[in-house]
This record gives C-alpha cells, sequence and structure tokens, in this order.
C-alpha cells in the first residue's frame, strides 16, 4: 500500500500545479500537513493603485479623485455537492466575490454578478460558510476601477469602462487595458506606473477582453483589433459587421464571441405625465430599449466575425464589468440555454410609459423574445437570493475543531 | 540496419530488452547508449511491474515520435487515445509507483501523464475529506494548522 502523504514534495507540487480549478488547489492545500506545505496557495487577488487616467480636459471625474484603486473579483458558480431532492431546487447560483485581504481578518463580500450592486445578507444567512461543502467553480474575473480620493476612501465611481488585466510573471507585474472617456483604448503598465492613450480610433471601442493570453479591443462597428502592450500598435484581426448598437464580446468553450446588442430607439406612445418640452428632451434617453441580440464567432484565420445561429446550451452573461458564459447543463438544466443575459432597457408591459431603470433582462435566440428577469423566477433564482442548499449546511464555525465538512 | 538492442533489469530481476529509440526517451538513461549495448543496465529502484510499464509508455511513443515530423492529427489523437486508456485503467497504487519511476528515469510524458491522472482523481472528489478517503492519507494537522485550513476554507462575511 503506497503512503500518498510520503510521495516527495517537488511531486506533489507538480501534481498541484496541474489542478485547473483554484477550488481544487483549496481541497488539496486541507488534506494533510505534508500537501500543505507543498502546495503554493492561490495567489491572493491584489488591489493596485494606480494613477489618475488622464482625460481630454473635459472634468469627466470627481475634482476629488486622486486616483484609481484596482480591485478584483471571481465570479462563481456555487452548486451543491449532492444534487437536491427536489428538482426545482436543482440550479447553480451566480455570484460574484471580493475579498479583501487588507482587513485584519479576511473579509468576504457578496456582490451581483452583473452589477456593481453589493448583497445584504438575509437576515438569517449565517456569518460565515465553509467553502468546501460546496462544488464552486470561477467562471470569470472582473477587474473594476474605482476613483479614490486623498483620504484614500472610494468615491462614487463614475469610471463606467470595462478594463481587463494581464498578469506577467508575478502578481506585481501586469498589464491594464481599458476603453478611455474619448472612446480610444488606453494601456496601464505596472512597472513604469504609465498610462498611454492610443490614438487609433476610427469609431469608439465598446469592449476590451483577454482572450487566448492576448488583448482585443471591439469597436463599435464590430472592428477588432489585438493590442501588443509593448508597442502599443494595434493590428486588426477582424472586419466591422456594423448591425447593431453596442458590441461585447466573451469567451464561451475556447471560441472568442460577440454579442452585438440592437437599441431601438422609438418614440413612446401615450401620455408619459412630463410636460412637453421635458418629453421631448428626454425622447431619446427613454425609449432606449434593448430589443435584440446578435451572435458572432471569431474566425482568426479569415479576420472575420461570422454569425451563429444557435447558441446550444450556452447561457451569455453581458455583466456591467464582466462577461461570463455558463452551460445551461451545469447551471439550469430545466432551461434550454440558448440566451442572453443583459442590463439594459427592457420593454416593460406593467409600466409602459414610466422612465425605464436599467434592469436584468434576458434574451432568449431561439424565441427572439426579451423578458425582464425579475419577472420570471426561473431566472431570477440563479442570482438572489441564495439557493435553500446554501443555508441547509453546518456553518463553520459550528465545528471549530474540525476541517471537514458534511452534507 | 541492426538495431543497438539493450537490456535493462529492474529491482526484482526482471529482464527487458529494448531498442535505442526507447532507452532515449529516458533523460537518466539516454547516456547509457555510449555503455552498455550488450550489457545489463540495472534500475534499482523500480520494480518489473513498474518498468514493463514504462517499457510499454515508451515503445508506443517511439511509433509516432520517431515517425515523420508532420505526422497528422488523426495519428496524434490515436496517440492521445492510447495514452487515455493507459493511464485510466490502472490503479492509482500503480500510478504512484509510476511517477517515482518516471520521475527518476526523466520520462516528461510519463511523469505529466502521471500526474494528470492524480490531479484528476483530486479534482473529482468533491473536498479534501473524499481525497483523503480515496488515497487512503490520515489528516495530521496541528491545531495550529488546523485553524488555517478552516480559515482558507471560509468565506467570512461583514
Amino acid at each position: 500500500m503506497v503512503d500518498w502523504a510520503i510521495l516527495p514534495k517537488d511531486l506533489l507540487n507538480l501534481i498541484s500545479k496541474s489542478l485547473d480549478s483554484s477550488f481544487d488547489l483549496l481541497h488539496f492545500r486541507s488534506v494533510c500537513s505534508s500537501w500543505r506545505s507543498s502546495a503554493d496557495p492561490k495567489p491572493p487577488l491584489p488591489t493596485h493603485h494606480l494613477p489618475i487616467l488622464p482625460d481630454n480636459g473635459t472634468s469627466l471625474f470627481p475634482d476629488s479623485a486622486v486616483g484609481f484603486r484596482l480591485s478584483q473579483r471571481s465570479i462563481l458558480l456555487v452548486k451543491p455537492h449532492k444534487p437536491p431532492i427536489s428538482e426545482s431546487d436543482l440550479f447553480g447560483w451566480l455570484v460574484k466575490v471580493e475579498e479583501d485581504l487588507n482587513a485584519p481578518r479576511k473579509v468576504t463580500t457578496l456582490l451581483d454578478p452583473m452589477s456593481e450592486t453589493r448583497r445584504s445578507l438575509p437576515e438569517h444567512f449565517p456569518r460565515s460558510l465553509d467553502v468546501s461543502s460546496f462544488k464552486i467553480r470561477e467562471l470569470g474575473r472582473e477587474f473594476k476601477l474605482h476613483y479614490f480620493n486623498t483620504v484614500g476612501d472610494i468615491v462614487n465611481s463614475l469610471y463606467l469602462e470595462k478594463a481587463v488585466v494581464r498578469y506577467l510573471d508575478s502578481c506585481s507585474k501586469f498589464v491594464l487595458l481599458t476603453i478611455h472617456v474619448s472612446g480610444k483604448l488606453a494601456v496601464f503598465t505596472s512597472w513604469d506606473r504609465a498610462w498611454t492613450v492610443i490614438n487609433d480610433m476610427p469609431s469608439p471601442y465598446d469592449d476590451v477582453i483577454v482572450f487566448d493570453g492576448r488583448f482585443f479591443g471591439v469597436d463599435n462597428n464590430g472592428r477588432t483589433v489585438v493590442v501588443d502592450f509593448e508597442s502599443l500598435k494595434l493590428e486588426l484581426v477582424a472586419s466591422p459587421v456594423y448591425g447593431g448598437d453596442k458590441k461585447f464580446l466573451i469567451e464561451s468553450c475556447g471560441e472568442m464571441l460577440m454579442v452585438d446588442m440592437y437599441l431601438s430607439m422609438e418614440e413612446v406612445d401615450g401620455d408619459p405625465g412630463f410636460g412637453e418640452e421635458v418629453f421631448e428632451h428626454h425622447a431619446v434617453f427613454m425609449n432606449e430599449r434593448t430589443v435584440k441580440f446578435k451572435v458572432f464567432k471569431f474566425l482568426e484565420r479569415e479576420k472575420s466575425w461570422v454569425e451563429v445561429k444557435d447558441l446550444g446550451g450556452k447561457m451569455l452573461f453581458l455583466g456591467d464589468d464582466c462577461n461570463f458564459t455558463a452551460s445551461a447543463s451545469d447551471l439550469l438544466p430545466s432551461c434550454g440555454g440558448s440566451c442572453v443575459f443583459f442590463n439594459g432597457n427592457v420593454f416593460n408591459e406593467d409600466n409602459v410609459d414610466a422612465m425605464q431603470d436599467r434592469d436584468l433582462g434576458v434574451f432568449d435566440f431561439r424565441s427572439g423574445k426579451i423578458e425582464l428577469v425579475h419577472k420570471l423566477p426561473e431566472y431570477a433564482k440563479l442570482f438572489w437570493p441564495p439557493p435553500p442548499w446554501i443555508t441547509s449546511h453546518e456553518r463553520a464555525e459550528d465545528h471549530p475543531g474540525e476541517t471537514s465538512s458534511k452534507c | 540496419m541492426t538495431k543497438e538492442m539493450f537490456t535493462l533489469k529492474s529491482s526484482d530481476g526482471f529482464l527487458f530488452v529494448v531498442d535505442e529509440a526507447v532507452v532515449h526517451q529516458s533523460v537518466t538513461l539516454s547516456p547509457m547508449v555510449q555503455d552498455c549495448a550488450g550489457r545489463e543496465y540495472p534500475i534499482n529502484n523500480v520494480t518489473g511491474k513498474i518498468l514493463n510499464l514504462v517499457v510499454e509508455y515508451c515503445k508506443n511513443h517511439v511509433v509516432v515520435d520517431g515517425g515523420d515530423s508532420s505526422s497528422s492529427s488523426s495519428s496524434g489523437d490515436a496517440l492521445k487515445k492510447w495514452d487515455d486508456e493507459f493511464i485510466t485503467q490502472m490503479d492509482l497504487s500503480t500510478v504512484y509507483d509510476l511517477i517515482m519511476a518516471a520521475n527518476y528515469l526523466i520520462i516528461k510524458g510519463l511523469f505529466d501523464l502521471a500526474c494528470q491522472r492524480v490531479a484528476d482523481e483530486i479534482a473529482a472528489c468533491k473536498d479534501h475529506e473524499e481525497i483523503r478517503a480515496t488515497l487512503g492519507i490520515v489528516s495530521d494537522y496541528t491545531a495550529e494548522e488546523e485553524a488555517e485550513v478552516l480559515k482558507e476554507n471560509e468565506w467570512a462575511f461583514d
């Protein structure tokens, strides 16, 4: 009988490096003393301070802002180890997690995966959760820039553009790509703490992504470039598709997809209750509804985007700061998949005339229909409140002497 | 052209006759090509059972690796399939011994294959308890380490 505990540490280390998931690594490190010391912990996601991005002279950020804080979050799919008894409970929980390692005791914050909203935990929710009692997979990593002031507090963020990061070598050396307020691409390199705004911009950029280890940016027309952070040159990798109004880049099953969001600017019928002039002034904003989506697949060799007619079992999520994918079989088996979740203005038949706030909507790729997620309990339950099986586990603090978890 | 043949002897006395192409896959054994043709080369820390598997792996990897550099993807796929079946049918004790042997003999492909099998086994376990049960490991933490492990496994909310 072999003794796995005494396998040489360098070999254990190599095995630990073959683990894809950081949660598997966590389990590895929890097995026994020798395994723990052989495997390097998942490097903590650091928070960085960056100097402010130069703007165009127009003060689009608060005067009190002196710099950016870059924080990182994980978007997770959480499921129970054992399938629940009731079929209606058979679904995954989507949550965004931020860990604050600067606090004396590590603090975990839960957020809405689609936006910046922090979750308030329900009253009877445990104050801590034993992560090993669930099956957890990371679906995406989000990078968020916040303005901060001289006192170090975060200023209510007006910075709305997507940021993506590539780490080189270690956690301290990185490159960040974002979209400048002018619509141009901007690159930040951590070693010289320098921002560079890249002037090449036939049309404003809509989204950025790290795919296949490279930075990609897509503009409003679908024209796609690769950004070389060393030369700061852009290389055209796909011709424009035109079409809709806003483009998103998303990775799914090893492929890069582009989602094209179509907005309509129809006038609203009926009496909105505003004075005539006010109505006219606001007409555009009130009626910018999301009406449909098209999805394209990236064909690198052909330097083009090819329209995808069927998403198969995939569910695409276009969050404010991160786009991520899940398969229906994994997340919500009762659903056929083939849908796109997004933040936007959705036609609400209950409240036709009201000025719409941005809401979470879902586009069914097969039927072409769009609906508000909060009207569809089957989808709403993926996000909040946490599913019943989260809290039916015993809490970590109930068993202070053990590292085991029970289902 | 007659191939040079080499004789490898396991720790428990089994003999394996292999050709140069097999020997060259082991960084440790490769130098022996100069001196050992015709003589028995002892491999003291690998048993016959394991050495047999090592030789089988290497023989299979000569056929494709020794082929032309423009080998079709289908033969690459076939090899991968062979590798998968090879490693999956083994029990974990054998995989353990294979890891040690491939490490000593420095056969990268085999070593990576065996490590990945273990990693896959670990990933299939739902938590560290199940890993312990599967591999027969007993937890030996100090109280301090236990507390650390608990903390690492915890989401603590404000």
